[in-house]
């Protein structure tokens, strides 16, 4: 679905400003959302039985974060890398992010230890990108 | 090159954060809410930084051509981060994104290498084994938790 995505979005850079493609995506995207909760009703469809912490009103700016990536993906620096070369650094950024996040019990997530296994992943991850980057282009 | 490559790293932090904020919000409020919530946010920022960056565009003008079918694209992100949501807290952070942009990357790299921009698909393939090992990695060490 994601390279689908990705792919009518470059069409749509060919026809409007890429700036103007992410904002359609966008909007698009909540209208979208804004049908599913209408057809939904009040019910909280797919919402699990364990509601274990009370939330923040900041949580709902949850897509702040989002949008800031996809300006930066979608800055002319993709096409410079290429797809799978920018695919491979947002790998490589999301491993990072993860075990930092799993490491520091970022957002109430259970801590857990640095282990070799994510020393691993990160060596592999970084080597992967590396390949990806340096010599297969 | 670094700086376009500092810049999409960034994305991948930012996108990470997304989809962790989006899974502790998913979980408490629910899928739908969240994607809503979600995608209304996006939009103000995206908006935001439209209007401030690149001035006010003439949307109307530029919209007219663009082809009816190319919206899809949207829909297509929202139901990703609707399943993204849905699953994430269930298989875990790591595995669940790791296992979608580890499938988008494939996808890209037969793009790349289809117009030409990969020289070694050699080079490419054990790129994309390194990254499979590093996911397996995590999975491993998940286990053996």
């Amino acid at each position: 679905m994601l390279a689908l995505a990705n792919y009518q979005y470059k069409e749509f850079s060919r026809y409007a400003s890429p700036h103007l493609a992410l904002l359609v995506s966008y909007s698009v995207g909540a209208a979208f959302g804004a049908v599913l909760k209408l057809i939904s009703g009040r019910k909280n469809i797919l919402l699990p039985k364990r509601q274990p912490f009370s939330l923040s009103s900041f949580a709902y700016l949850t897509g702040i974060s989002g949008a800031m990536a996809a300006i930066v993906i979608f800055s002319p620096a993709r096409s410079e890398l290429g797809f799978a070369g920018t695919l491979s650094l947002l790998v490589l950024g999301q491993v990072i992010m993860n075990i930092v996040a799993d490491t520091l019990g970022l957002l109430g997530l259970r801590k857990r230890a640095f282990t070799v296994y994510d020393f691993g992943q990160l060596c592999f991850t970084m080597l992967g990108v590396g390949v990806l980057l340096f010599f297969s282009r | 090159m670094f700086l376009s490559s500092l810049l999409i790293f960034l994305g991948g932090l930012f996108l990470a954060l997304d989809g962790l904020v989006c899974s502790v919000v998913g979980l408490r409020i629910g899928t739908v809410r969240t994607l809503l919530w979600n995608r209304i946010a996006g939009s103000a920022l995206v908006l935001t930084v439209v209007v401030i960056f690149f001035g006010p565009m003439d949307f109307k003008r530029q919209l007219f051509f663009v082809p009816i079918s190319l919206y899809g694209a949207g829909i297509l992100v929202a139901l990703s981060m609707a399943i993204n949501i849905f699953v994430l807290p269930r298989l875990g952070a790591t595995k669940s994104v790791l296992l979608v942009l580890a499938g988008d990357l494939i996808v890209s790299t037969l793009v790349d290498s289809q117009q030409g921009h990969i020289r070694s698909l050699c080079a490419a393939v054990i790129g994309i084994a390194l990254l499979f090992a590093g996911i397996t990695m995590a999975e491993i060490g998940n286990r053996n938790e």
